[in-house]
């Protein structure tokens, strides 16, 4: 009967370790997305010339769940041909998901990836 | 706690486990504590200013706030810093187990982690080497439970909790390697990348030191999240109602800005701000704490004031056992003994579930240090029980009353200590004059450069590239490689003669800035390696003189003559905008400014300046008769705007200011005030 249960409840550990631990998650694409940009060091988001990528990143955000919505933090990217990215990223159930959105030289968004990044104890 | 329960704690602890406050309350008290430096910290906002021609105030602030999230991240491929969670605890009572975490489950006494400080203050710090939790330091030990039914389904490469070759390479060490390198790398970008990497460096200390005012985190509590919640809130018991508390309620906390006057303090090194070895389980220290007496590091605040979940009151334990300490206390730190005789005397009502109210015995902290309603609250059996001892467990900190009482204590000290924080990594400022190819070096950090080197940059208008034109040992310029707090010194720099009267230079100093009376660096931490900088063009700005500086007279608000007045009909500003604030000094408080002599100005100049929440105004600054302008972004808050300007030889006597705001952003930004507030000092 111990054994019994002490069984059940490592089922239940076990399940759970699956559910929070290994869950079906996108991983980090290979080649990483953001290769080749860098933290833009004076992207201003509220300056006129970076309105689109300001606005249309907030509505992306504005999308996503309102868990997720309430803890995302941005990232501004540039790379040296004068494209931006934005990174979006936030843990939820202790996985670090990123969000990258990409622009092209006309801040006109030209693709969006998800992934998990890695994991955080909190 | 029973055996049954070790196997799933190992996979809870390997898996779910929660460590400090949650990352989104972290990241709020680092933005905070940010908004705090750049408001009283002439320190930081010096530094920005001298890098703002490559990376603004606001990315800055927001790699701190990635870092302080980032420093929970567990076995994250890109980092090699593994389960770096356990290494945010700080035990500043334990002199045995290395004062990190040595608490496994079921409350076992094992060596987990590297303890914080170390954690955060050695460059390149290599991690304690954990290699799991005894008895299941291998595959098949983790798998041979009675049962084993899941054998072979699942591996572990090692113990569970396993944690080896780990390095830490995000301390204030290499915070330090990446500002130098941002501040002098040739290429532009590299600067800009150095200096996101030394901000997300300074956030994920200011993360390890946050931790330190998490109870827990002080009373060398292990504590797990998710399973713990599942199995029972009151079943298992490890996960964190603190950390929970904080999760659901993180956009209330009260983030009040506050800046620690580490110098005020006695603070002299990074350490102080953990742990300045002043408290060893004496209620004298802490209570002096709380009335003028020496402040403690927050560790020791947090230990000696807070319960844990498990490690609470001393009379819940026994001396020596794990969840001992003799602070807070039952009887010496709460009114337990008047509700011991009268239950009623603590019944307050509390909120169990929504609808749900009842009316529970809460316990006050009146006594032995800070002192604060609902401390903690009587269990079942602690009410049952009450006039008959201490009984184990008769007391709880899960009640919202009580979480929200301590929330409200820790968090804004924790703001502060953070703030307090990066006005020390930022300490180290310098004043420039330039007469010819004469450059006059103040120091002006309130404390001493020892040893070490000023190097000279300066900038290609053109490709952003910087180079270094040249270097010179402390000890080559003053005898004895000591400069004190406030003395300048000379060195010719030819460079000058010929460059353009616009062109950036940049002035870095590194060394050792704080010596004690030996001369001895007063923090080993940031010894050698602490930075100082400031920009100057060729532009004749006079000499120091002297040395010493003088005052030559204190200047208040109120003797300014003209305020700020508001455009007709304006109240919020926007792009293309501009207001301008003059300030004359009465007549008879001339200055008296001997021949050829550099002033020192130093103007504290206020203005409020709000918009939308999360809105970005940018704006330019600068005395009118100035041709240098400063450029300043505001992120929703108001602003200290901190200008120093080393004045011509020739003064007026009566000087007036000048300064225009041109917000260049898509959100007006709604001035409230301008003007100069406190006490300018003129000095030469």
């Amino acid at each position: 009967m111990k054994t019994s249960r002490y069984y059940k409840c490592f089922v239940v550990a076990l399940l759970f370790a699956l559910a929070f631990g290994f869950g079906c998650y996108p991983s980090k694409p290979t080649p990483d997305p953001l290769d080749g940009f860098h933290v833009a060091g004076k992207f201003d988001p509220d300056s006129n010339s970076n309105k689109a990528i300001n606005e249309d990143s907030k509505n992306y955000i504005q999308t996503l769940s309102p868990k997720e919505r309430d803890i995302a933090g941005r990232e501004f990217f540039e790379d040296d041909n004068g494209r931006h990215a934005v990174k979006i990223s936030y843990t939820l159930n202790d996985n670090n998901w990123e969000h990258v959105l990409i622009y092209d030289k006309n801040n006109h968004r030209i693709k969006a990836v998800k992934y998990v990044s890695g994991h955080s104890m909190s | 706690m029973k055996i049954k329960y070790i196997p799933i704690l190992c996979l809870a602890f390997f898996n779910t486990n929660a460590f400090g406050h949650v990352q989104s309350v972290h990241e709020a008290i680092t933005v905070n504590a940010a908004a705090s430096a750049g408001e009283g910290s002439p320190g930081y906002g010096a530094f920005f200013n001298a890098v703002s021609s490559d990376f603004l105030l606001v990315v800055a602030t927001n790699s701190m706030r990635i870092g302080s999230h980032n420093e929970d991240f567990t076995d994250e491929p890109a980092d090699v810093g593994g389960k770096r969670p356990l290494n945010h605890f700080y035990d500043p009572l334990d002199h045995t187990f290395y004062k990190g975490l040595s608490d496994s489950p079921p409350d076992f006494r094992v060596v987990s982690g590297t303890n914080s400080f170390l954690w955060a203050s050695m460059s390149n710090c290599v991690g304690y080497n954990f290699p799991g939790i005894p008895g299941f330091n291998s595959a098949s030990a983790t798998l041979s439970f009675p049962g084993g039914i899941v054998s072979g389904s699942i591996s572990w490469p090692g113990g569970i909790g396993r944690n080896v070759n780990t390095t830490n390479i995000w301390s204030w060490q290499n915070a330090r390697g990446y500002e130098w390198l941002g501040l002098t790398a040739t290429n532009q970008s590299l600067r800009v990348r150095n200096l996101v990497n030394m901000s997300r460096a300074i956030g994920q200390v200011l993360h390890l030191l946050q931790d330190t005012s998490q109870p827990q985190h002080v009373r060398n509590e292990q504590h797990l999240d998710t399973l713990g919640k599942t199995l029972g809130q009151h079943g298992i018991g490890w996960e964190s109602p603190i950390e929970d508390y904080g999760d659901d309620h993180k956009s209330q906390l009260n983030y009040q800005h506050g800046l620690l006057d580490w110098r005020g303090s006695g603070f002299t090194k990074l350490e102080d701000f953990w742990d300045r070895h002043l408290y060893n389980g004496s209620e004298d220290v802490l209570s002096a704490a709380e009335h003028g007496g020496p402040q403690l590091g927050l560790a020791e605040w947090c230990n000696g004031n807070f319960c844990g979940d498990r490690h609470d009151y001393a009379e819940e334990w026994d001396p020596g056992t794990i969840g001992y300490y003799r602070y807070p206390s039952l009887g010496r730190s709460t009114d337990y003994n008047q509700i011991e005789r009268n239950l009623l005397y603590g019944s307050r009502s509390s909120d169990l579930a929504p609808g749900l109210t009842r009316n529970r015995l809460y316990l006050d902290k009146t006594k032995a240090g800070i002192t604060f309603n609902n401390h903690s609250v009587l269990t079942f059996f602690g009410a049952k029980f009450a006039g008959y001892g201490y009984i184990a467990d008769g007391t709880t900190i899960r009640d919202d009353n009580v979480l929200k009482a301590y929330h409200d204590q820790f968090i804004p000290k924790a703001v502060k200590y953070s703030a307090g924080l990066l006005d020390y990594f930022f300490r180290g400022t310098l004043s420039v004059c330039v007469n010819g190819t004469t450059v006059g070096i103040r120091n002006s950090s309130g404390l001493d450069f020892s040893g070490g080197t000023f190097s000279i940059f300066k900038d290609d208008p053109n490709s952003g590239n910087r180079t270094n034109v040249d270097q010179f040992t402390l000890a080559a310029l003053v005898p004895g490689g000591l400069l004190a707090n406030g003395q300048s010194v000379t060195m010719n720099e030819n460079d000058l003669a010929s460059a353009d009267p616009h062109t950036k230079y940049i002035l870095v100093y590194q060394g050792t800035i704080g010596t004690d009376a030996n001369g001895n660096p007063l923090d080993p931490v940031d010894a050698n390696i602490g930075i100082a900088t400031t920009t100057f063009t060729p532009a004749p700005s006079g000499n120091f003189c002297n040395g010493s500086p003088v005052n030559l007279g204190v200047f208040n608000w109120n003797e300014v003559v003209n305020g700020y007045t508001p455009l007709p009909g304006k109240n919020f500003y926007a792009s293309g905008d501009s207001l301008s604030f003059s300030s004359e000094f009465a007549a008879s408080t001339d200055l008296v400014n001997p021949s050829d002599c550099a002033v020192a100005v130093t103007i504290y100049c206020h203005f409020t300046a709000t918009g939308p929440k999360g809105a970005l105004g940018v704006f330019q600054y600068g005395r009118a008769d100035d041709p240098f302008v400063q450029w300043g972004a505001i992120n929703g808050f108001a602003a200290w705007i901190d200008l120093e300007y080393a004045y011509p030889e020739t003064v007026d006597p009566d000087p007036t200011f000048s300064f225009s705001v041109a917000p260049h952003s898509t959100y007006p930004l709604l001035i409230e005030a301008f003007g100069i507030v406190g006490t300018v000092t003129f000095s030469y």
